[in-house]
């Protein structure tokens, strides 16, 4: 067999390898995007009193249902909202909550989010209840849950894209 | 012993293609025209030599080898100067026939390396919930997170020591 002079295989290697260290355009547009988050808010009252799971929440519930054990999950309001990177807003929760979300940025293809509940106390005081932050992957979905409510609990399950 | 008509006649050839050293050509100069016979033999081979020389321009006239010498000319520059450009080695490497193979070799190769190697390129399997808990606090009450098994999505789950709380009834892990 014909032996082939190095070169002819080291000058194409040597470019393609060059090409493939060189950051990728699409890459480049993930790691810093600026554009707003679509972020939906599901309020969800857990029990043991009835049976049987809203059919609005049913792709939701199917999600966790292994990890909770209650027989009634009803949908209690869904709350949508378009937050820009650094932008904050307040939501009314059930049981004279309030949960403040912020929008704190994208990393890659994560969302930061910063969530703050509080609770009103005595003397028309409120006191914080919760105070997380995470980044949550796009068309992801986190949960936070464990407040008291008509006898059962209260889910938030917050999907951010 | 060789006579000098035998020892010139030796040397008629290289006397007609020019190629005597100086001391020969004299000889064979004086001895050309004093001899006769070598002077007939000298232009028999100038006559035999002119009919070779018409024959082959006649041939080469009715050829034409323009084309042969533009694809040798480049590989001529090539060889009698390395101040070449480079992009024109390498346009010559990707297209010659020969090379061909190699260049796929390599081309496959710079492939499985962007895609199967390469940090930056590389996209690690994520779950479709997965989440990155950064800080949990809470003021009076305890706080537990944990994942879901199969869709491994993160519940943050609050026990509320004020209203007395302990076991988490619907958890259950």
């Amino acid at each position: 067999m014909k032996s082939v002079p190095a070169r002819q295989v080291t000058y194409p290697l040597a470019v393609l390898l060059l090409l493939a260290f060189l950051p990728h355009p699409s890459l480049a547009q993930e790691q810093y995007p600026n554009k707003a988050a679509h972020i939906l808010i599901y309020v969800i009252e857990a029990s043991n009193e009835g049976k049987g799971v809203d059919p609005q929440i049913q792709h939701l519930v199917k999600e966790f249902r292994g990890a909770l054990r209650y027989s009634s999950y009803e949908l209690v309001s869904k709350i949508p909202r378009r937050l820009e990177p650094g932008e904050k807003e307040e939501v009314k929760l059930p049981g004279h909550r309030e949960m403040q979300l912020r929008m704190q940025g994208y990393e890659g293809n994560r969302i930061s989010l910063k969530v703050e509940i509080k609770e009103k106390a005595d003397k028309g005081r409120h006191r914080e209840v919760l105070n997380t932050e995470f980044r949550i992957i796009e068309g992801g979905t986190i949960m936070i849950g464990g407040y008291e409510y008509h006898g059962g609990k209260l889910l938030i399950a917050i999907s951010a894209k | 012993m060789k006579t000098a008509c035998e020892r010139v006649r030796e040397l008629l050839g290289r006397f007609h293609d020019n190629e005597l050293q100086d001391d020969d050509y004299q000889v064979v100069v004086e001895h050309l025209h004093a001899c006769g016979e070598c002077s007939r033999e000298m232009a028999k081979l100038e006559r035999i030599s002119d009919v070779v020389k018409k024959h082959y321009e006649t041939i080469s006239s009715s050829e034409d080898f323009s084309g042969v010498w533009a694809r040798i000319a480049p590989d001529m520059e090539g060889l009698a100067s390395d101040s070449h450009p480079w992009w024109r080695s390498f346009g010559r490497i990707f297209w010659r026939p020969r090379s061909l193979w190699a260049t796929a070799a390599a081309v496959a190769v710079a492939l499985v390396l962007l895609f199967a190697y390469l940090p930056n390129t590389q996209k690690p399997a994520v779950a479709a919930n997965d989440c990155i808990i950064d800080k949990v606090e809470s003021e009076n009450s305890s706080v537990m997170v944990y994942e879901t098994d199969e869709t491994k999505m993160k519940i943050i789950w609050v026990i509320d020591q004020q209203n007395g709380d302990t076991v988490q009834e619907g958890v259950t892990s």
